[in-house]
């Protein structure tokens, strides 16, 4: 299996004879015009130097800095650092700032917060403290510069301190220009500051929307590349496969090649298919988030089942009555309102396709986002006397009661009719035709979406509540109450949140 | 066999499954989750970062898992080598029972200490004294308006309470306590604006990217750089005398927050120690002597050193595709 | 293309309320482009109209409404409607009309302009189709839909940080024409005076129509 590594990293040559031992096969890309043509879900490894100054990376390089100047010269480390992505810079300015204080130079190390990570910080602050380095933290920073020498003023609250020095080394991180080369070239969502992540940074340091693209950060390993290979390995293997059951599937028929999908999809994994002149699906990047199958204007998109065929053939076609790109002849026809019949409907409960009348029930509909809501929804309703129905979405959701490590007991939900939860795969999937169809059958409807910047799709839970907004005010424009509709933003614990949402919504009012 | 139900077992448990092996949780509370089960999300209105949601299905995955076997109520005894495989000895509800495994993995996690460091009581006597497990706890069960029973005016954090002390059994920093404390300091203001939240600190780690201080003051939070010298009680009310660059002070307030940290269970970890072949290191955490590929014991989560949510389930990830690699290619012992 | 945007949905409402069965005639092409009348929203327009109970609405989607074999695919629905609400522009409204005899054709949409997609949501006037494009002169940037007084002989004076007097949020077309003359190297077009035109060939001459007698064969 092909394995794109890119950048000029110096630790390129190890870390791809480390691939070749792991039986994959590297591919070295230097520039991101290299990155053209390729197939889209190839593994693709960026390997990212951190652009840090030479005296704190490379060996020798401080002894040389220190060398040309006066014995009674202080040396100021500046580890005043906006990112604080990788702590293992710490690392090596406590290890410089060591061997400089062990060959008697006068060594200060200014810093704003102090991050511990683990024993090894511990143990190298201790040491540097032994050997002589001065720690000074600071709230506030004055800098400037004379002739060569910095007269650098620390200020923390009351306290200031002054300090004059011809070398001043500032540890932080420059950004690099090529990342966002790179990110473009391989149609990354970036957050801001041109860091190549998501607002997910934290779960997965490396991992980007993108399935296929990990971003390896060469200064965390400390050349030590074996530590993440394993881990490493058997994410791109699974590369092989689809994320997830299902995927998004065009129409190529109905889609009038807008790019809407193309633009919104977090996970960059709509292609434009110029021979057919609509949208593809990329099957092994589709994360099964449902933004596009909500967004597309022309209800070209839904969700088949995912088949492990590479890419170019049409999936096998289980979860739908119809194949793709069928003839007329034999099409089941639609209701009123252009919604797939029932029995389609109830094979498939991904679509966006509205929910049949005959199915629905009871005065509430939630829909749930899978990530958050509703994985707790139905504990959170269990023990109120609200009658709860739970749509079945091909995963088995019956809990058996179980004590938590916690302090809660869960009663088990008896099934019945005052509430409907409909889960769905992130809360951009629900679209205003959805929620306005439910509002026929349901006298309310309620969304519940990720937090703010908690959305695993990027901003599924934004979207949806764009489209709850919205909707509520065209309600409101025809004289019908907008309170119907309402929205809550969830996470995976709160159930207690959850509930007085969802008995709030029943009784007709709604949460802020 | 994985010996601890937590966090890390479980997540042991999924990936091994996920490779077609089969494992066997002992866990010695009712039910698998340990103290992860009982956390709580940290968002105000935004996420804040706590990882928690990366566990996702992670308990309900398991407990509906066949491959997974789960005994609860149960620990493990003795461990003897049985012709390169492990004997184990497990005491159970069901009595006393002895399983044969290839591999074992020991995610025991961590304790909260029953005594808090330095103050000499015992914390659960005092409801307006939270430690971290009661701060998950308030986290998770919160209403959409209402942490407490009453609503505070004021909040007090101890960070580092019951770390970063040789005195106190604890010369290593905790940390996640800087993180969850400061989390959950931003939500008690988001639910109580009007409310003076005080963290009172001695190191603050960079828990976000860029000043992360100057972030908790935006947010109204103040800190105070201090050591804080002695907690008493006037009628119920916890009182923090201080001091800081101008002198001692004092300062009473309606709740108090003591970071109490990540402890290991060191007579535990010394008796798995000496079945295992781990070594304890002198902070009381596990270390292996010998690389797991070798011997068949691995390490995951708390129980080798204070982590996160976040990195203790890369950690048991990583031991976890240590074990199916090594399992993959026939154990050399 | 065309852009349009949906009538508020009250107005539609308004404008549907004495008929009980309603066909709805989405349209494939630019209105579903440009997020206004394609299938979805005709769907959620649906729902929404349905929540009184007291109408009947199916909707259907022809590519077009601008070219007859897609409207003939649907007259067997537009026979058992009491009116049809289409979604196209103003164009095809109009071609449904004329089709739909004795039926009520009403309009979802207001047609706006001719414009192009600067971002998801976003779409902004380009051309006003006056029959006698003058591009080449200007660098490509019209002086007839992007400046707001069509002056074709340089600014009005009223800009101000290349916005225009009329509305601070529109680009002064005649700004962006010097830049984009200024970034050709074609500064001295500037000089060429463009004449007084003969505005026939737009709008003003009546509604126009144009023929390519070559394609076909039989007399016309």
């Amino acid at each position: 299996m092909k394995v794109i590594v890119v950048g000029k990293s110096k630790y390129r040559d190890a870390f791809q004879s480390a691939l070749r031992d792991a039986e994959l096969e590297p591919v070295a890309v230097e520039t991101a015009a290299g990155l053209k043509n390729l197939p889209e879900e190839l593994p693709v490894v960026l390997l990212y130097d951190a652009n840090l100054s030479p005296l704190i990376m490379e060996e020798g390089a401080a002894e040389k800095a220190v060398s040309v100047l006066k014995p009674q010269d202080a040396v100021v480390f500046l580890m005043d650092r906006d990112e604080d992505a990788n702590p293992h810079i710490e690392y090596r300015v406590l290890e410089t700032a060591s061997r400089l204080a062990s060959a008697k130079r006068r060594v200060t190390v200014l810093l704003r917060s102090c991050r511990a990570p683990d024993e090894r910080f511990d143990d190298l602050y201790r040491i540097a403290r032994q050997k002589g380095v001065t720690f000074i933290r600071y709230e506030s920073l004055d800098i400037t510069e004379n002739e060569g020498i910095y007269t650098v003023v620390a200020r923390d609250g009351k306290l200031s301190v002054s300090i004059d020095t011809p070398l001043l080394v500032d540890c932080g991180e420059k950004p690099s220009w090529e990342l966002q080369e790179f990110s473009d070239a391989l149609r990354l969502r970036t957050y801001d500051g041109g860091r190549i992540s998501g607002n997910r940074w934290f779960l997965n340091q490396g991992a980007t929307f993108k399935r296929n693209v990990r971003l390896v950060d060469t200064a965390a390993l400390s050349g030590d590349i074996q530590r993440i290979m394993p881990a490493l390995v058997k994410d791109i293997l699974a590369l092989e496969k689809p994320a997830q059951e299902k995927t998004a599937f065009v129409d190529a028929e109905k889609c009038a090649f807008c790019y809407t999908c193309f633009r919104v999809c977090p996970h960059s994994a709509l292609g434009p298919d110029h021979g057919a002149a609509a949208m593809k699906v990329n099957d092994l990047l589709c994360e099964a988030c449902g933004i596009c199958v909500a967004i597309c204007p022309a209800s070209a998109i839904e969700f088949k089942a995912a088949s492990p065929a590479a890419l170019g053939d049409k999936p096998a076609d289980a979860a739908s009555g119809e194949p793709a790109g069928a003839a007329s002849g034999d099409k089941p026809t639609d209701d009123t309102l252009g919604n797939k019949p029932a029995g389609a409907a109830a094979e498939d409960r991904r679509r966006t396709a509205e929910v049949p009348k005959e199915t629905a029930g009871g005065k509430l509909k939630i829909f749930c986002c899978e990530n958050s809501a509703f994985i707790i929804a139905k504990e959170a309703l269990a023990g109120t006397d609200v009658k709860v129905e739970s749509v079945p979405c091909g995963k088995d959701i019956e809990i058996e009661p179980v004590p938590c490590g916690g302090d809660t007991d869960i009663e088990p939900a008896p099934c019945g009719v005052n509430i409907d939860i409909e889960p769905v795969p992130c809360g951009g999937a629900v679209n205003a035709a959805m929620m306005a169809n439910a509002l026929r059958s349901h006298d309310r409807v309620m969304v519940a979406v990720c937090c703010e910047d908690a959305c695993r799709h990027r901003d599924g839970n934004k979207r949806c509540i764009k489209q709850v907004e919205r909707l509520k005010s065209r309600l409101d424009s025809l004289g019908y109450d907008s309170g119907r509709l309402s929205y809550v933003r969830t996470g995976v614990t709160m159930v207690e949140i959850f509930k007085e949402a969802a008995l709030k919504a029943l009784a007709g009012g709604e949460m802020k | 066999m994985i010996i601890g139900g937590g966090l890390a077992g479980c997540t042991v448990a999924k990936e091994l499954s996920a490779a077609g092996i089969e494992s066997c949780i002992v866990e010695t509370g009712a039910s698998i989750g340990g103290k992860v089960r009982g956390y709580g999300c940290k968002s105000d209105t935004k996420c804040n970062n706590c990882g928690l949601c990366a566990v996702g299905t992670l308990w309900r995955d398991v407990e509906g898992d066949m491959r997974v076997k789960k005994l609860c109520n149960a620990r493990v005894i003795d461990i003897s080598d049985a012709g390169g495989v492990f004997c184990v000895l497990i005491q159970s509800d069901g009595g006393k029972i002895e399983e044969r495994f290839t591999d074992i993995v020991v995610a025991t996690g961590f304790e909260y200490p029953a005594e808090t460091a330095g103050a000499g009581y015992d914390a659960s006597e005092f409801p307006r004294v939270f430690t971290g497990h009661a701060l998950e706890k308030l986290m998770k069960d919160r209403g959409a308006d209402s942490i407490f029973p009453e609503a505070p005016k004021s909040v007090a954090f101890l960070m580092c309470y019951g770390s970063r002390n040789l005195k106190e059994r604890a010369p290593y920093c905790s940390r996640v306590c800087c993180a969850y404390s400061t989390r959950a300091a931003k939500v008690i203001k988001h639910y109580y604006p009007d409310a003076e939240v005080i963290a009172f600190y001695m190191d603050l780690q960079a828990v976000n990217p860029g000043n992360y201080a100057a972030e908790l003051e935006g947010r109204g939070i103040r800190l105070e750089r201090c050591r804080p010298a002695d907690i008493s009680f006037d009628g119920g009310r916890p009182v923090i005398a201080y001091e800081d660059a101008e002198g001692r002070k004092t300062k009473s307030f309606d709740y108090l927050f003591l970071n109490t940290g990540i402890h290991p269970d060191i007579p535990g970890n010394t008796a798995l120690a000496d079945i295992t072949g781990l070594r304890v290191r002198s902070d009381g955490f596990l270390a292996y002597v010998k690389p797991p590929e070798k011997t068949g014991v691995y390490l995951a989560g708390c129980a080798a050193s204070p982590m996160t949510i976040v990195e203790t389930m890369a950690s048991a990830r990583n031991a976890a595709v240590a074990l199916i690699n090594n399992a993959a290619g026939g154990r050399v012992r | 293309m065309i852009v349009a945007s949906q009538k508020p949905v009250e107005e539609i409402r308004e404008t549907l309320k004495d008929y009980k069965k309603v066909l709805i005639a989405a349209c494939g092409t630019c209105v579903t482009v440009c997020l206004a009348g394609g299938e979805k929203e005709a769907k959620e327009l649906a729902a929404l109209l349905s929540l009184s109970g007291e109408q009947e609405f199916k909707v259907v989607t022809p590519e077009r409404q601008c070219d007859a074999e897609f409207l003939a695919e649907f007259d067997k629905d537009v026979r058992q409607a009491d009116a049809v609400l289409s979604m196209a522009c103003g164009a095809g409204v109009q071609f449904m009309a004329e089709r739909c005899a004795g039926k009520p054709v009403i309009p979802a949409l207001n047609t706006s302009f001719l414009g192009v997609n600067r971002d998801v949501g976003y779409w902004t006037e380009m051309c006003q189709g006056c029959g006698n494009c003058i591009l080449e002169k200007t660098g490509g940037v019209c002086p007839v839909a992007r400046c707001s007084k069509s002056h074709f002989n340089g600014p009005c004076g009223g800009s101000s940080n290349g916005k225009c007097e009329v509305d601070p949020s529109i680009d002064c077309g005649w700004q962006l024409i010097y830049d984009r003359l200024k970034s050709l190297n074609q500064l001295h077009r500037l000089y060429e005076i463009i004449p007084p035109r003969d505005w026939s060939t737009s709008r003003d001459g009546g509604p126009r129509k144009l023929r390519r007698t070559d394609v076909v064969t039989e007399e016309v």
